[in-house]
């Protein structure tokens, strides 16, 4: 049995003790809910951990290995904002959105080659990725909060402290976001002997990277929750086309060296 | 709000034209013209300018305004715009259809996306210019990071024309110095580079079933603990397996063979509960062909050629007299003087038997400015990610 067969077992139970934590922080019971919620984190983290020892390299390199990072980092951000700004709907968003991957996983696995291609055995490969998946996360709960914060009442309550948990949101993600691009460009400096190609995930990267910028220069003089929130959600759509969308698009089809 | 925008927004319709106008005329932009010296000398007036510009800011009403709030945030607006064209627009060079004629499908080359690019720049330049003037502890980091992207961006711009990358095929044992660059013209290296030996590290065999023109997403993987497995509902099992293996013409077995051209062959059992076949399969090589046993249905099993791990040329390269001795493989480039040297193909039809590497040659001078940058780009990263509500704190506080 390898690995990628057992992943149902860890899945469903590290989703048993996020939906337990989700509940436990709805009966305002906080330490209840970071203890179930970090567990379930944890044995989510182990399964990677199995994983990487299994296939002999990182879980890095197909987007079923992606979406387990991904999964993993938003239930981390889902509990670490909770225990920090005691917002009790995060945890039941990032669980929400954490199940969600896990069954595109279990219907979609994409996890069938144990190969990596000369290009991608290098000290960048690992920081690089796991850099961008934690940014998607932070984007994913930014997202997440600005569509809370948009639907709840009207745009003109939301509150400085709404705003700045915004911000945050989106300033560390955006580093991290600096981050993997850097990494990606020195990277790519060794491997292929120029840091920029635009190549069309390159190409995407820069929109998204263009976009988030844009919302925090935005922002200092900006209180317009409708410009705000939806620059935010556009920002977001433009990070899924990066991520997965260039897969699809007729302009990148057989014009990127990043599918894989 | 789009009062509040209108001067920028004529501001960017005017570059818009300005850069339709020098695409109709000039065609394409020329990297080239900013070739060593013309890339430094642009460089250098272009700094100058934006410190004179910076300095008079006070005195003249037009370059005030463009520290206004707005002009950045559009010049971030229209970057984004012509990137999110850039991503959709498929980069075939095509000159048909408006997108042709402005140049957008080959958005590296058109007037208005470098303008645009420029503007950004240019926005970015001054901002960081004042920060330094007015320099402000608190937003330290802030102010490093606009310099960086500025200069990655000014080495990026202005050193595109000095960019080289040329590519050499080298035949084992013989040296050369002819290297061709993208567009097919021939020229000479500063050294003399000779393949001693290339050598390649492959991944285990992958055993599939190949049927209706399609090979399965499910494999068995061969290899020293592994030789069981199942695809679909074929049990398969591997009997013998010959790392480096040959067949004599007439013969129906694989021996092992340590000789150019051996192959990679395994004695396969499969069974799908009822019906049971085996015999030899192996990928084949320049020398053996390759061999499949046939199952029901038209289907058969296969080993497709072994995807390569690691591939390696050991090269001798001689500038001014003097030999020294390299490995070139992927992500570990070689550095000779101002170039660096990259593993890039090989002859596949012969496998880890190729007796030729092909190498790309690539000479960027600009490059230590981008890298520097990138590094402290990243640190600073680093330090608003530790640091970032503090300083955030702070800066409110002021």
């Amino acid at each position: 049995m390898n690995s990628w067969d057992t992943f149902i077992y860890y899945a469903a139970i590290s989703v048993i003790c996020w939906v337990a934590g989700t509940i436990a922080a709805f009966r305002q019971k906080r330490k209840t809910a970071i203890v179930l919620s970090v567990g379930g984190s944890l044995l989510f983290l182990s399964f990677i951990a199995v994983m990487w020892s299994t296939l002999g390299r990182p879980p890095l390199r197909t987007m079923g290995e992606t979406r387990l990072w991904y999964t993993f980092f938003l239930s981390v951000i889902g509990i670490a904002l909770y225990a920090r700004y005691r917002y009790s709907w995060m945890p039941a968003f990032s669980t929400l959105m954490a199940t969600v991957f896990i069954c595109v996983n279990i219907l979609k696995p994409e996890i069938h080659s144990t190969t990596l291609m000369p290009a991608l055995q290098s000290p960048w490969f690992v920081p690089h990725v796991i850099v961008y998946m934690f940014s998607y996360a932070m984007m994913g709960a930014a997202t997440i909060f600005a569509i809370y914060l948009w639907m709840r009442k009207t745009p003109a309550e939301v509150s400085d402290k709404e705003y700045a948990v915004c911000d945050s949101l989106v300033r560390v993600g955006w580093v991290f976001l600096t981050l993997g691009m850097t990494m990606g460009a020195l990277w790519a400096k060794e491997a292929w002997g120029d840091y920029w190609t635009w190549d069309p995930k390159e190409t995407w990267a820069f929109a998204t990277w263009l976009s988030y910028l844009l919302y925090l220069h935005l922002r200092p003089a900006n209180r317009d929750a409708n410009t705000l929130f939806a620059l935010l959600v556009f920002s977001f759509i433009l990070l899924q086309m990066c991520w997965w969308g260039i897969n699809f698009l007729p302009s990148a089809k057989g014009a990127s060296i990043h599918v894989y | 709000m789009l009062q509040q925008y209108k001067q920028t927004i004529i501001r960017c319709i005017c570059l818009l034209l300005a850069g339709a106008a020098l695409q109709f005329l000039a065609g394409p932009a020329d990297a080239t013209l900013l070739a060593y010296p013309w890339g430094v000398i642009a460089a250098v007036n272009y700094l100058y300018l934006l410190i004179i510009l910076s300095s008079n800011r006070e005195k003249w009403q037009w370059v005030q305004s463009l520290y206004n709030r707005r002009e950045y945030i559009s010049s971030i607006a229209a970057m984004l715009l012509l990137t999110l064209l850039f991503g959709t627009i498929r980069q075939d060079g095509a000159p048909d259809g408006l997108f042709g004629l402005l140049g957008f499908t080959q958005m590296k080359t058109s007037w208005i996306f470098i303008l645009f690019l420029f503007n950004l720049m240019t926005m970015l330049g001054l901002r960081a210019i004042e920060e330094v003037r007015l320099f402000r502890k608190s937003r330290l980091p802030i102010t490093i990071v606009h310099l960086s992207f500025f200069l990655i961006l000014v080495a990026a711009v202005f050193g595109s024309g000095d960019k080289m990358r040329v590519t050499v095929t080298a035949v084992q044992g013989e040296p050369t110095d002819r290297a061709v660059t993208k567009d097919g013209k021939v020229l000479h290296l500063p050294f003399t580079l000779r393949l001693k030996e290339f050598s390649m590290d492959e991944y285990p065999p992958h055993i599939y079933i190949y049927s209706g023109g399609t090979l399965t997403k499910d494999y068995v993987a061969i290899d020293a603990e592994t030789r069981k497995g199942s695809i679909g509902a074929w049990q398969i099992e591997c009997i013998e397996y010959i790392d480096s293996a040959g067949r004599m013409p007439g013969d129906s077995l694989y021996r092992p063979m340590k000789h150019v051209g051996a192959t990679t062959a395994a004695y396969i059992k499969a069974t799908d509960g009822t019906r049971a076949v085996e015999g030899w399969v192996s990928c084949g090589s320049h020398v053996f062909p390759a061999s499949t046993i046939a199952l029901p249905d038209s289907a058969m099993l296969v080993m497709p050629q072994r995807e390569a791990k690691r591939y390696l040329s050991r090269v001798e390269i001689e500038t001014d007299g003097e030999k020294s001795d390299y490995e070139i493989s992927v992500n570990h480039p070689a550095t000779v003087g101002s170039w660096k040297i990259y593993q890039s193909a090989y002859d596949r039809t012969r496998g880890k038997w190729s007796t030729i590497t092909v190498l790309e040659c690539v000479k960027d001078g600009w490059y230590p400015i981008v890298e520097t940058a990138m590094w402290i780009a990243m640190a600073v990263g680093v330090v608003i990610f530790i640091f970032g509500s503090r300083l955030k704190r702070k800066e409110d506080e002021k």
